[in-house]
């Protein structure tokens, strides 16, 4: 076709043969170089030693890379959320996740003022009301708000800030009532 | 030659600069979430203070405010954050009628709310409830009505994000607007299954 839109065309790649990747090959090399036997023991004593906190800094830095890589939307689409049926307990429920979460967190909401008007004043109730309003938060924040499938950078800023205030709370609880 | 059918659908790979953008963007969407947490939770720390240290009295505005009311507008918000992500899961889906819809709810039912806590604030006020009352007032208010406000500001996003929809700006590629919004939105409802909690129920 004239007005096709004409591109660079890559190099063609032997499909029998295909290049490893760049990382790859640099793995490649490093673990050639590794593994030259060394004749004098000592040196490879030395050689065994100084690798030692050089894998553990690149075992550090894959899982750095892991949490923090850029997920692209595609990734963040999760195909649990677009199915019309959810799997719960090894049981098929015909309804979306989103939905279900829903149900769930409307009865726990019940179940929440349920307690609240029977259960009478003290630890019985406060406990299992702090219980359940924490279920119901990070149902929200793990389903709603895809913190389960987001990358891990996201939840400790999340967390870290709940840290810092759960931290002062606690403290501020200490203050003795002089001060009203 | 073999031509490409125009209503395939078309799988949108984004470019390792938009990932970068699109992960950016929200990134600073927690942060700013991250900075609102230490807001409501120095709030909320202040009146849990005061619930144990005066329990007497959070037991007389109990009593007096009832919990009928504030248990449906915990529903609605509830509900609202249902229909927020519904109207992402239809914009993934390429569904730009059904995001229109849902974020269009998700507005109807946060400002259900906010008329909801002003009948809420009317009646606690002739109870003698105020935010000059006593201590118990401005601990209380502080926080809802704090929250409230982020409501308003959310129902005015919802607004703004369902022009945007009805004008085909987002598509199953193109959602980040849509998905900013709902953070922000699910974040205000995670802020009022606590202060239901603390303040109404314990």
């Amino acid at each position: 076709m004239a007005d096709e839109i004409k591109r660079e065309q890559p190099t063609p790649i032997d499909p029998n043969n295909p290049p490893a990747p760049i990382a790859e090959q640099a793995d490649q090399t490093v673990r050639e170089l590794r593994e030259t036997p060394v004749d004098d023991p000592a040196q490879a004593q030395v050689e065994a030693v100084l690798n030692k906190p050089i894998e553990a800094l690149e075992d550090a830095a894959n899982q750095l890379d892991r949490a923090t890589t850029p997920q692209t939307p595609a990734e963040s689409l999760a195909p649990t959320h677009h199915r019309n049926e959810t799997h719960l307990f090894g049981r098929v429920i015909p309804m979306p996740l989103y939905t279900v979460v829903f149900i769930t967190l409307g009865a726990i909401t019940l179940l929440e003022v349920l307690i609240a008007e029977i259960v009478p004043e003290g630890i019985v109730k406060t406990v299992p009301l702090v219980v359940l309003s924490l279920a119901k938060a990070v149902m929200v924040v793990l389903f709603y708000m895809h913190l389960k499938e987001d990358s891990r950078i996201f939840a400790i800023t999340l967390i870290v800030p709940l840290l810092i205030a759960l931290v002062s709370a606690l403290f501020l609880l200490s203050v003795p009532i002089t001060g009203y | 030659m073999s031509e490409a059918r125009i209503d395939t659908p078309q799988v949108h790979t984004p470019s390792q600069a938009e990932a970068t953008h699109i992960d950016n963007m929200k990134f600073a969407m927690w942060l700013f979430l991250a900075s609102e947490v230490v807001l409501f939770a120095v709030m909320i720390a202040g009146y849990v203070l005061f619930r144990v240290n005066f329990p007497e009295r959070v037991h007389e505005v109990h009593e007096a405010a009832g919990i009928l009311l504030v248990t449906l507008n915990t529903f609605l918000l509830l509900s609202s954050s249902w229909t927020m992500v519904m109207g992402l899961r239809a914009i993934q889906s390429h569904d730009q009628r059904g995001l229109v819809r849902w974020i269009g709810l998700t507005a109807l039912l946060g400002t259900i709310f906010v008329i909801l806590q002003g009948v809420e604030y009317t009646a606690l006020s002739n109870e003698g409830i105020t935010i000059y009352s006593d201590n118990f007032g401005m601990r209380f208010y502080a926080p809802t009505a704090l929250h409230g406000a982020h409501v308003i500001i959310g129902v005015l996003w919802a607004l703004w994000v369902m022009r945007r929809g009805a004008q085909g700006k987002y598509n199953s590629g193109k959602f980040l607007g849509v998905e900013i919004f709902g953070l922000y939105w699910h974040f205000v409802d995670v802020v009022w299954i606590f202060l239901f909690t603390l303040i109404y129920l314990i």
